[in-house]
């Protein structure tokens, strides 16, 4: 028996004691945090990994650009629906059952996760100290990062869950709900602290790719805009209510933070508007990074992995059986991401940025080009098509672009200098006004090669504060196209209401007047300060023909495949003669039912509507009702409901306002 | 060599002392002198013992063995005419034995020979049971076994060993994934035990344990023994919850070189064809289609193209149909198998080596197994004490063909909807100069037979494992034993896409090819040390103490081309990667799992009539944190042979009672790696592009769990069971009947779990919820005739199961699934507190929408407009012929009372569980004759005939013109006889009239007007079938005759398998995944089962 004791005995000892040597195992081909933010390399493809999740396409991949921008009087998505859906975002038609937020919302905060993990491994990193430039530039990197993911959620979702800690170091998983005031102070606090450290663009091996000190500051500058202007807050007391639009009374404050950090980008002198507008575009398309110029960030996309820039925008291009042929060698375009049909009226004749934006014809399988006539025009700022021939995709081709998305420019920057300082100093003619009329001259002129008419026209403008903030939110109307940018303008201005009530009429009157005569038409027209654009010169025959191509990019940006070239884009005109085919525009009122066609009713459809038996209705918190005249608007319910999933999860910590009852 | 002494005791003490130091050999020697104390008994003189050994019909038996008793290492094996002779070293009992026959225990007196009758071993109450590390007598059991022995086995030809436990031990479920050669095989004991991990069983092959029982010869196997409970499957710890499958195989035995030969082959055909439309049927079907709607539609100029004027269908009366079905699955392929066995030696040393090789090919063109075996046993007596078995095995698998789900690009479904004919392409010539040869490429390419030929997957498993064990006796009961096994598998996975194929397509129109390579290791080391010794012969004592530990590894390195040249072939281009251009390469080395334990177990009994058993084991996995990586897993039963007690001694009726009882828990660990830590991972794609420096972009560090959270407070899943049951035998045993109930509990269920999206994460594992498992499980089994050369016994099982969910996590108590093979637009599945596993949600079919139920609008073109009151359908999409609402189309019942139909008019629409199920089997022999049928069935179960459902849709008909089912020509119709479409028909005077009346008493809708994939009640189908799985004739010559050939044995037979199916189930088969995991029952792209012939010989020289 002591025999089998000792056996015992020595048999548990030593398994016990090399046991747990035993079940301690290494994962070969992973790694742990302490590895990973033990060497510089490794660190930076933490970083890399910081950036390749801006790369989704339920965010900034995609979604970010199409199905979250908005409609307004520049981008614009058609919809005939004539009952309420769950997912019709940018008609203000939605709930909390939609997929694509719950994609959206769970991918931004994969994200900002990442971002998290980051920072904090870094921060408690042996390598870390506040001395090494590149660390710090690092770090600025990701926390520059994480204030975008926040800021663009705070902006669509208003208040929301946030928390600067990763969630390895919390116990609870629901992130308590801020207020977006709050959440832009932290973060507007962080990105001051980091912007010393972090580096200019020049001064980056990857330029304008990466994450550079002018983008800090332009971030700075982004936030405290949004933070002072208005944006929609819910009525707590009553969650049928779609809320109201307010801006903290302090608004003054930040709009001071925008005008200094913005002053900084344009004093620093790194950037300039120093290539064509069209080039900046086109070179995106063609992969070429430009540290100095427009672009202040651009998210790092790469080809054939990566990102619908270029596939979404520009013209639609259809293939067959999978391939395009003959001069096509560039492959299927989808050409959704598109633009209000009036936009391309709201420019200067001689503004070089229209004819480049709006495109009106898209290309066959086989590179023959075909007119467009729908209720909205491409947005050709991007296309795969602008790509030579040396930088396609390939014929069998569609999506992963690879081309970059500016999420910031330099005209951002000056024009929102320009705004800040007219809302400071109640106009132009304040301590900054000249410098801030140098700014907005600078976007004005590079779309412009008549000096005198850029001068008549700010003269124009800058006589008060209204009329500049008017001429800087036109300017970034002209110049963002397709940027998600127009909507929160309008948002931030407290004007969004207003501007969807005429971009509605516009169509509904068009339709209307294409019938015989419309009621409304003389108001937009009055509105728009272009009397009898609409009902008169509107050009329902467009003439075209296919005609070689000029192989010149300033007239086109592809080289090789035929054009059409348009007689009468903006104006009514007589047929010109043979040799035109024509093109019938504005066909809009359905015969059957008399009245303006679905596409006209529904479009709008959260805001503003109108119904098969003539009649407009707004909408106030859910309810439908009729009012003559743009005075006492109601609010456009801009902010979209937080997904059914994470209001599930959350244990009854967050809850959907603003009439979001499903 | 070893001398037999009187003096045993000095003998073994010197040999040990040899080995040992001073400290341990004065252990042993106090430990010695302390046994000594236990009587050994006298020792006798030597004895020559001579003898013949028959079997109950006189015939002698060949190779039985005889040892002497308490001896084990002196023994023989009986000769041709069954004689032996044997000198007995000690004693005076000869222990005489042989597979499928009662072990009989014979007295000898000196110079008399012996005449040896073995019963055919039919109450196994005495026989042996292999359970945890050690073997037990099955009267001593206190838990549940199930076995099947080798004789039963070998009476049948089947393909795999878990194809021979179907349907024979009861509570033990058997169902191949479906037909395709080496399908898994999923079994199940009890029902399984977790619902959301894996409810595999532990495989145990000759005291190791293994992934699976597939890849072994049936005709190697010596018996099959099942664990079901936990006061058995404790032993084994976690690995054991799911019960444990214990295969012994053949034995090296001692004596005269034998050589055994079995050779079968045997054809296969598919069982059943599914009905589909003819050429002419399809093409007016098809018109149907393109025409619905009245326009004249882009549709039906496409269809004109095609198939020529709708007037003229006429000439498809004549037109060849091509039913893919022969031309793809009609193959009626040879298989065969043939396995060689050598076995002999000498007392020192025994072998057995065993060759097998067989081809398995499948009905489906180009698809097949082909197996070689090698299976070496070796036992050497290294001293009188001490045992060393080898055990080394290779094993080398072909697979080609990828199953049901991936027979060229869309499996089995894309076979049966392929269209029965090309149309006009039929009828002429198309000259290569005039067409885009690329067009009629795409045409020519997507035929069902060209597309397996550009779509191929070559599979090669290398594996050799080597075990060895070392067994010591230093004393009478005590035994030391040390064994390890070593696995190393070589696997890889060969992938070629044609131009043609959508990989190659959207890669430049060129082939791709891959290369996955594999390699795993894996290892066990077990130490035990077993003592039993009993005080009187009536208190008997065993105790078992041990310690293990197991790893497990695997590397993989990938690469995949393209850009291949255009008309490679598969073979060319696999093995010459270079051809094409580099696109992914990388390499994986897991983190080893492994597992280290302790366990311990003691059992006791009162003169074989009151036992008890008490086992404890403690496991510690790396898939946990340190902290929670130890589980531990105690288990007690009792028994109580109520037989043995006088008021029942001798009873004429009741030959044995007894009543067992076991209560254990048991622990499940299966779930990945490393999900207890937060860990980093390379990935080569998705990266920034910073100056479109990389392809794919920058390499970048993510979580290595994706969007899965690690979670440091998982700990093992744990499962209650409680088990009660009587083994009773009537009539001299003659009669044997087993019920058995149980009760099982599982809580902490490891699920993986949504945690909010706000962490950056959708999912965690966690330990939620419980549920509970009851059932009810009865054996019987017995001698229908029994006579002097004949013997007809029979067997029945019958299972019940219940699977419960009583809990889930905190926040939901519903989690809802889906298959993956067939999804619908809503979840199928549902885990709900309070309901069974398995029931499948979906929509009531309540029929067609009628033409009472709309007006037709004469100011909108004659459309069907809804009236007031009828019911709206959303759920399914608009199809050609307008909105889901309109007449002829499906209509679902509102459950709700809406109004309209939406998601929320789901209800339960099937239980895929069966309420019971079992099998039977009857078997007998006369003369040389011997008979076998077996039979197994499933009763009460819903299946979802998803392959009818897309038989009876024209989901992506568009420009595809899929083929639907025969029984929708007598379909609702909108187009008439002479093609004119008759809905919206504003040109014809009375349209509405003439639509009605086409379409009057019709029952079945027209399949054009199914676009999108909706669960309804019209597709889920009983699926209770009765199988008849095998029956077996077979012929064993006459000795006398074989004998003058030089052959011991020469067994001839005959076999059909899945010969019937007696089932309402209108698909191939209703047999498909049940009781697996949460979305069970779907049958979609399944390979379909065939009927096979067998022939074959057993030949033992």
């Amino acid at each position: 028996m002591k025999l089998k004791n000792i056996l015992i005995v020595g048999l548990v000892t030593v398994g016990f004691s090399s046991c747990n040597d035993y079940l301690n195992v290494d994962a070969i081909s992973k790694y742990d945090t302490e590895y990973v933010f033990s060497e510089k390399s490794e660190i930076n493809r933490a970083l890399n990994g910081v950036y390749a999740q801006l790369l989704n396409g339920s965010t900034y991949g995609g979604a970010y650009m199409s199905t979250f921008c908005l409609n307004s009087d520049v981008d614009m998505s058609i919809s005939t629906s004539e009952v309420a859906t769950d997912n019709s975002y940018r008609r203000f038609d939605c709930n909390s059952m939609g997929g694509d937020i719950n994609k959206y919302w769970t991918a931004a905060y994969q994200g900002v996760e990442y971002t998290n993990n980051f920072i904090y491994g870094l921060e408690n990193s042996p390598l870390f100290s506040k001395d090494d430039a590149e660390l710090m530039q690092e770090l600025g990197e990701a926390k520059v990062i994480r204030a975008m993911y926040f800021h663009d959620l705070a902006v669509m979702f208003g208040d929301i869950p946030f928390s600067l800690t990763p969630n390895l170091k919390t116990n609870d998983f629901v992130m308590p709900v801020v207020d977006r005031e709050e959440i832009y102070k932290k973060l507007l606090e962080d990105l001051k602290g980091i912007a010393p450290y972090m580096s200019y663009a020049k001064d980056l091996g990857d330029g304008v790719e990466r994450v550079s000190k002018e983008f800090c500051w332009g971030m700075i500058a982004r936030i405290s805009l949004t933070c002072g202007g208005y944006s929609l807050r819910p009525d707590k007391s009553n969650p049928n209510s779609y809320g109201t639009m307010q801006r903290p009374t302090n608004y003054k404050e930040y709009y001071q933070i925008a005008q200094a950090y913005c002053d900084s980008v344009i004093s620093s002198g790194t950037h300039s508007l120093t290539l064509p507008y069209r080039q900046v575009f086109v070179n995106e398309c063609n992969y070429l990074v430009n540290n100095n110029d427009d672009p202040i960030f651009e998210i790092p996309f790469a080809k054939n992995s990566t990102g619908s820039i270029g596939y979404i925008q520009g013209p639609k291009g259809e293939n067959y059986g999978g391939v395009t042929s003959g001069k096509n060698i560039w492959g299927k375009s989808d050409g959704s991401a598109r633009l209000d049909a009036f936009y391309r009226y709201s420019f200067d004749e001689e503004d070089s940025r229209c004819d480049y934006v709006n495109g009106m014809w898209y290309y066959l399988y086989d590179g023959t080009p075909s007119i467009l006539t729908d209720y909205t025009v491409f947005n050709n700022k991007w296309s795969k098509f602008w790509a030579n021939s040396g930088n396609t995709l390939g014929a069998g081709s569609a999506s992963n672009t690879g081309i970059n998305y500016p999420y910031m420019r330099y005209a951002d920057i000056l024009l929102m200098y320009a705004e800040a300082v007219n809302e400071l100093e109640d106009g132009v003619n304040g301590a900054n006004g000249a410098k801030a009329i140098q700014a907005f001259r600078q976007v004005r002129a590079r779309a412009f090669t008549n000096v005198s008419k850029i001068d008549t026209y700010i003269a124009s403008v800058s006589g008060s504060k209204e009329s500049f903030l008017r001429a800087v939110l036109n300017e970034r109307k002209w110049e963002f196209a397709g940027e998600n940018m127009r909507w929160k303008d309008l948002v931030r201005n407290n004007l969004y209401s207003e501007v969807l009530y005429y971009s509605f009429l516009r169509y509904y009157s068009v339709a209307e007047n294409a019938a015989g005569t419309s009621n409304h038409i003389e108001a937009v027209e009055q509105y728009d300060g272009k009397p009898g654009y609409l009902e008169l010169n509107l050009p329902y025959s467009i003439y075209y023909r296919i005609v070689s191509n000029p192989n010149n990019i300033n007239v086109y940006p592809n080289t090789s495949m035929d054009v059409l070239e348009l007689y009468n884009p903006y104006k009514s005109d007589k047929y010109p003669g043979t040799g035109w085919l024509t093109g019938d525009f504005y066909g809009w009122w359905n015969e059957a039912d008399g009245c303006p066609k679905d596409q006209c009713l529904f479009s709008f459809y959260g805001f503003i509507r109108g119904d098969r038996g003539g009649n407009i209705f707004l909408v106030k918190d859910g309810e439908t009702y009729s009012q003559t005249g743009p005075t006492n608007l109601p609010v456009v319910r801009y902010i979209l409901p937080y997904p059914n999933a994470a209001i599930q999860r959350s244990a009854g910590t967050y809850k959907n306002y603003y009439g979001y009852t499903k | 060599m070893f001398k037999f002494e009187n003096n045993k005791l000095f003998n073994q003490s010197n040999a040990i002392m040899k080995q040992k130091n001073e400290k341990v050999r004065s252990n042993l020697l106090l430990l010695l002198v302390l046994f000594l104390m236990v009587p050994i008994g006298v020792f006798a003189q030597n004895i020559t013992v001579k003898g013949t050994v028959v079997d109950s019909q006189g015939e002698p038996i060949i190779g039985a063995s005889v040892v002497e008793k308490g001896y084990n290492t002196n023994g023989v094996r009986t000769d041709l005419e069954g004689q032996f002779s044997l000198t007995l070293r000690k004693g005076k009992k000869l222990v005489v034995s042989y597979i499928g026959m009662e072990t009989q225990e014979v007295d000898v007196i000196a110079g008399k020979p012996l005449k040896i009758t073995l019963k055919d071993n039919l109450q196994a109450l005495d026989e042996v049971v292999v359970i945890g590390y050690g073997s037990k007598a099955r009267k001593d059991l206190t838990g549940s076994v199930g076995s099947i022995s080798g004789a039963k086995l070998a009476a049948v030809p089947v393909t795999s060993a878990a194809v021979a436990l179907q349907g024979k031990i009861a509570g033990v479920q058997v169902t191949t994934v479906d037909g395709a050669p080496g399908a898994d095989i999923n079994i199940r004991v009890r029902g399984g035990t977790s619902v959301t991990q894996s409810n595999e069983p532990l495989y145990i092959i000759d005291g190791f344990q293994a992934d699976n029982i597939n890849d072994i010869p049936p005709s190697d196997i010596a018996s099959i023994d099942v664990l079901k409970d936990a006061s058995l499957t404790a032993i084994y710890g976690a690995k054991g919850g799911n019960g444990v499958v214990i295969v012994t195989t053949k034995s090296a035995q001692q004596g005269k070189v034998q050589v055994t030969y079995n050779q079968q082959v045997s054809f296969s055909k598919l069982a059943k064809k599914l009905d589909l439309m003819n050429t002419y049927d399809f093409a007016r079907y098809q018109y149907d289609w393109a025409a619905a709607n009245g326009t004249r539609s882009s549709n039906a100029k496409y269809y004109r193209a095609n198939f020529g004027n709708p007037l003229d269908l006429d000439i498809y009366q004549r037109a060849t149909t091509h039913d893919w079905q022969d031309e793809v699955m009609g193959e009626t392929p040879l298989n065969y198998s043939t396995n060689l066995s050598v076995g002999g030696g000498s007392e020192k040393f025994r072998f057995n080596a065993s060759l097998t090789n067989s081809g398995d090919n499948g009905i489906i063109m180009s698809s097949g197994v082909r197996r070689t075996n090698l299976n070496i046993k070796m036992n050497i007596q290294l001293s009188n004490s001490l045992t060393l078995t080898l055990n080394p095995k290779l094993t080398f698998r072909r697979d080609a063909g990828a199953g049901g789900n991936n027979i060229g690009s869309g499996g089995v479904i894309d076979v049966l909807r392929y269209r029965p004919t090309n149309g006009l392409r039929e009828f002429a010539f198309w000259d290569p100069a005039t067409v885009d040869p690329d067009d009629e490429a795409v045409f020519e390419y997507t035929n069902p037979k060209s597309d397996i030929n550009q779509n191929t997957l070559k599979k090669h498993s290398y594996a050799y494992t080597n075990q060895f064990s070392l067994e010591w006796r230093p004393i009478e009961g005590l035994t030391l034993r040390t064994e390890a096994a070593h696995f190393l598998s070589f696997n890889d996975e060969n992938r070629f896409f044609g131009a043609m194929t959508d990989e190659g397509q959207s890669n430049k129109k060129l082939p791709v090819a891959s290369i996955n390579n594999r390699r795993t290791e894996k290892y066990t080391w077990t130490n035990t040390a077993s003592y039993g010794f009993d005080i009187d012969k009536l208190h008997n004592f065993s105790f078992l103490l041990g310690q293990e530990i197991q790893h497990n590894q695997t590397k993989q390195s990938y690469m995949m081309n393209r850009y291949f040249p255009r008309n490679i072939s598969a073979e060319k281009a696999l093995n010459n990667m270079g051809l094409g251009t580099p696109w992914e390469s990388t390499s994986y080395l897991s983190t080893p799992d492994r597992t280290a334990s302790f366990f311990g177990q003691t059992s006791y009994n009162y003169d074989h009539k009151y036992l008890a058993s008490i086992t404890f084991r403690a496991d510690g996995s790396t898939k946990f944190s340190p902290g929670e990586q130890w589980g531990y897993f105690p288990s007690i039963s009792g028994a109580w042979v109520i037989s043995k007690e006088s008021f029942l001694e001798h009873n004429p009726v009741i030959s044995n009672l007894k009543l067992r009882a076991a209560i254990g828990l048991a622990g499940n660990n299966r779930i990945d790696d490393d999900m207890w830590r937060y860990l980093y991972a390379v990935n080569t794609t998705g990266g920034p592009g910073f100056g479109e420096a990389t392809e794919n972009g920058e390499k970048w560090y993510g979580n290595a769990g994706g969007s899965t959270f690690a979670n440091t407070k998982i700990k093992w899943e744990t499962t209650l069971t409680r088990n009660i049951a009587f083994d009773l035998g009537l009539f001299g045993d003659r009669l044997n009947i087993t019920p058995e109930f149980y009760w099982n509990t599982t809580k902490d269920l490891l699920y993986k779990s949504d945690v909010p999206s706000t962490t950056g994460y959708t999912q965690q594992m966690q330990n939620i919820g419980q549920v509970t498992n009851k059932g009810f499980e009865l054996t019987i089994n017995g001698d229908i005739l029994r006579g002097k050369d004949y013997v007809l016994s029979g067997n029945v099982t019958l299972g019940f199961n219940k699977m419960k969910v009583d809990k889930l996590n905190d926040t939901d108590n519903v989690i809802w699934d889906q298959n993956d093979r067939w999804k619908s637009s809503y979840n199928d599945y549902c885990l709900k507190v309070g309901d069974q596993v398995g029931l499948i949600y979906g929509f009531v079919y309540d029929g067609l929408y009628g033409f009472d139920e709309f007006d037709f609008d004469p100011n909108q073109n004659l459309l069907a407009v809804p009236k007031e009151g009828t019911i709206i359908n959303n759920v399914f999409n608009d199809s050609n012929s307008g909105k889901a609402t309109l007449p002829g189309k499906i209509k679902f019942k509102d459950i709700n009372n809406d109004g309209q139909i939406t998601e929320d008019d789901r209800t339960v629409i099937g239980n895929t569980n069966p309420k019971f199920q079992g099998g039977f089997g009857l078997n007998g022999q006369w003369k040389g004759f011997d008979f076998t049928a077996n039979f197994n069935y499933m009763y009460d179960f819903d299946v979802n005939n998803a392959t009818a459902y897309q038989l009876s849709s024209s989901e992506g008909n568009s420009k595809n013109f899929f083929n639907v089912l025969t029984k929708f020509n007598d379909r609702w119709n909108y187009v008439r006889e002479d093609g004119e479409c008759m809905y919206k028909n504003t040109y014809l005077e009375n349209s509405v009239d003439g639509y009605k009346e086409l379409n009057a008493g019709k029952k079945l809708w027209n399949p054009t007007d199914v676009t999108n994939k909706v669960t309804h009640s019209y597709f889920i189908e009983d699926g209770s079938f009765l199988r008849c799985q095998d029956i077996t004739i077979g012929y064993t010559l006459p000795k006398q005759l074989t004998a003058k050939w030089g052959l011991s044995k020469l067994r001839l037979y005959a076999s059909g398998s899945n010969l019937f199916i007696i089932t309402g189930y209108s698909g191939y088969d209703p047999e498909v995944d049940v009781q697996t995991g949460l979305t069970c029952g779907m049958d979609y792209n399944r390979y379909p089962r065939s009927r096979s012939f067998v022939f074959g010989a057993n030949i033992t020289f």
